[in-house]
């Protein structure tokens, strides 16, 4: 994974690239929301999003993984270098999502691709995604805490 | 070239900012998770009495039910969620409502799900199971709110139907004896 010291002051340029795996295009739609926000006038970070995968610091995957598409992942997870970090945007990219049931449809990027993080969310809203950025790279701020019940 | 007629209007505008007829422009505050536009799921957890409705109702499929020995295990699997609302509409107790806010991302692909376990109420002749134990109670003051509950139909409500049905029977066939 790729860190980034929360100490510096100068805005960290983060180059990002957006994989497209079979989405409805809500996803789609609400990354590139992002890169408008004002959410990011405050922020230490700044958001490109670059055209090839080579170039890019961070992977954000949208969509569910299907049959057709197993092929060019393969060859996508071969071209990037490991210390990447990639997070998986929406339902469908963490568990498939309402098209898990489907004949075409494997499942989560995560059989593929090593995830680093997961934004549940259908779809996810731009200041979710930020603050999954925000805290996969800058700093661990508050994840998800599961809630176990049991009646006595 | 001073202008003079620039501390004209800068003497005004200080006089207007001092009496309150003019209000500056406050900075927009940024909050990185805006509540308002997304929602957030919340189990209020002692107030679910396992009826499962939620899960009938769900257009992902994402709670999921299974019985136990002792529990009834729900599985609410927040990677699925399409947060539509329906269980909250469904719910008799109002245990699952969806409140603004927003899910935090987490690290882990296993941590996504939250999971309650509520006590199985089994039929005391037979063991089989009837429903929960606060589902039973429920209805139980749900029939008999407005006047007391007799022994007689305490017993009745802890037997599961097959068991209910000869216990009405023989208790019809005792009256005709006596």
């Amino acid at each position: 994974m790729t860190s980034i010291s929360p100490l510096t002051t100068a805005k960290k340029v983060i180059h990002c690239y957006h994989a497209n795996i079979g989405t409805c295009n809500g996803c789609d739609l609400e990354v590139l929301n992002l890169l408008s926000t004002f959410l990011l006038k405050k922020q230490p970070l700044e958001i490109n999003l670059v055209r090839s995968v080579k170039n890019a610091d961070v992977l954000l995957v949208t969509g569910s993984l299907s049959r057709s598409l197993v092929k060019r992942i393969r060859e996508l997870k071969e071209s990037i270098s490991a210390n990447k970090t990639i997070i998986a945007v929406g339902a469908c990219a963490i568990d498939g999502g309402l098209w898990r049931k489907s004949y075409n449809i494997i499942g989560g990027i995560d059989k593929v691709l090593q995830v680093n993080c997961f934004v549940p969310g259908c779809p996810p809203t731009p200041g979710a995604i930020l603050y999954s950025l925000e805290s996969a790279l800058v700093s661990k701020k508050k994840c998800f805490t599961p809630l176990l019940y049991k009646e006595k | 070239m001073f202008k003079l007629h620039l501390i004209g209007e800068l003497k005004e505008a200080f006089i207007n900012l001092k009496d309150k007829k003019v209000v500056l422009p406050k900075p927009v505050k940024s909050p990185l998770l805006i509540p308002s536009a997304h929602k957030k799921m919340s189990i209020l957890d002692k107030k679910c009495i396992g009826c499962g409705a939620c899960a009938t109702v769900c257009p992902a499929s994402c709670i999921g039910i299974s019985d136990n020995k002792k529990y009834r295990i729900l599985v609410i699997n927040i990677a699925e969620c399409i947060y539509c609302g329906l269980c909250g509409e469904v719910c008799p107790e109002k245990a699952i409502t969806l409140i603004p806010g927003n899910e935090l991302p987490s690290f882990n692909k296993e941590n996504l799900h939250h999971e309650l376990r509520i006590k199985l109420k089994r039929c005391e002749r037979c063991r089989e199971i009837i429903g929960t134990k606060k589902g039973v109670l429920k209805t139980v003051k749900d029939l008999f709110s407005k006047r007391g509950i007799n022994t007689r139909e305490l017993e009745w409500a802890n037997l599961c139907s097959s068991c209910r049905r000869k216990f009405q029977s023989y208790r019809l066939i005792r009256q005709n004896i006596e």
